[in-house]
């Protein structure tokens, strides 16, 4: 499975549009990489376990963008999308969105 | 009027003194012999303390972070970066590249952005944070299209988004892009 953020893949042409495929998650951490992260907060800078969470969301996200692209019968996602937000308190919604083709090789490639 | 205020308070002020003189067992080893006074100095020191050193260090760990971006940066110009669709006619394998990084504040200068907020404007350490979490994003994305032997980025976005943690809020900055092999 092949994902691009544009809308076609380099090498092959689109040969048929499936339609929209979606996944998206919400996920939080153990309260124990939030209390760590309250220690974090007392010098600023990048809060790792929280960095690893969306890193994991969005990695699950896409997983679910391609399972539902594999139903379809699909070859590549392409000009995909994604969106982060915070839905409570050491929570976030991830979310990929596409659109699903198949491909045939370009002829002249 | 303000006679009356004050001697309340100076009334609820000895009342306090009076039950910090005696207090319960459960609180003696916390409070005893102290005034309330003692306990608001104490305690304020120490917290302004935490929150100074804290601010001392984040401000060194900025200063090493931006110099370790600028290092990292100078091995990245193998990769080329652009916001356009265009893939080229050599261009013949790619996939989408991702970097993402989350960041926040020592809890001090929070406390000076939301004095600084009452007032409006530009709020400087809010800018500096994102520019940095942004080029560091910017990086990571640089850094795993290099990893996968890509060597163009096309069709580069940023984004941004608010990550309320249970305890502390930050921001979180992503990079994505379609990394393409043109050789």
């Amino acid at each position: 499975m092949i994902i691009t953020n544009i809308e076609a893949v380099p090498g092959q042409s689109v040969a048929e549009e499936l339609g929209l495929v979606l996944g998206s998650t919400v996920r939080g951490k153990h309260v124990g990489k939030d209390i760590a992260a309250f220690f974090k907060g007392l010098v600023g800078g990048e809060i790792k376990g929280y960095s690893d969470l969306l890193v994991e969301g969005r990695e699950e996200a896409i997983s679910r963008m391609k399972n539902h692209a594999v139903k379809l019968g699909a070859d590549a996602v392409i000009n995909v999308r994604m969106t982060t937000s915070s839905i409570t308190g050491g929570a976030a919604e991830l979310m990929a969105y596409g659109t699903a083709v198949k491909l045939t090789p370009t002829e002249n490639a | 009027m303000s006679n009356d205020v004050a001697s309340e308070l100076d009334q609820l002020n000895q009342s306090v003194n009076e039950l910090l003189a005696n207090p319960p067992d459960w609180l003696a080893d916390w409070v005893s012999g102290s005034t309330l006074w003692d306990l608001i100095v104490n305690n304020g020191l120490q917290a302004v303390g935490i929150g100074a050193i804290g601010w001392l260090l984040a401000t060194y760990l900025e200063r090493r972070h931006n110099a370790q971006m600028s290092a990292r940066e100078e091995l990245l110009t193998g990769v080329r970066v652009s916001t356009t669709k265009k893939t080229g006619p050599t261009a013949h394998e790619g996939t989408m590249v991702v970097g993402s990084v989350v960041i926040a504040h020592d809890f001090f200068r929070t406390l000076i952005i939301q004095l600084r907020k009452l007032i409006g404007g530009n709020i400087k350490p809010y800018e500096r944070l994102v520019t940095r979490g942004r080029r560091e994003a910017f990086i990571r994305l640089r850094e795993e299209a290099a990893l996968r032997g890509l060597d163009q980025v096309i069709n580069v976005r940023f984004g941004s988004s608010h990550i309320s943690g249970r305890f502390i809020s930050s921001v979180e900055l992503v990079a994505y892009g379609t990394g393409i092999k043109t050789r």
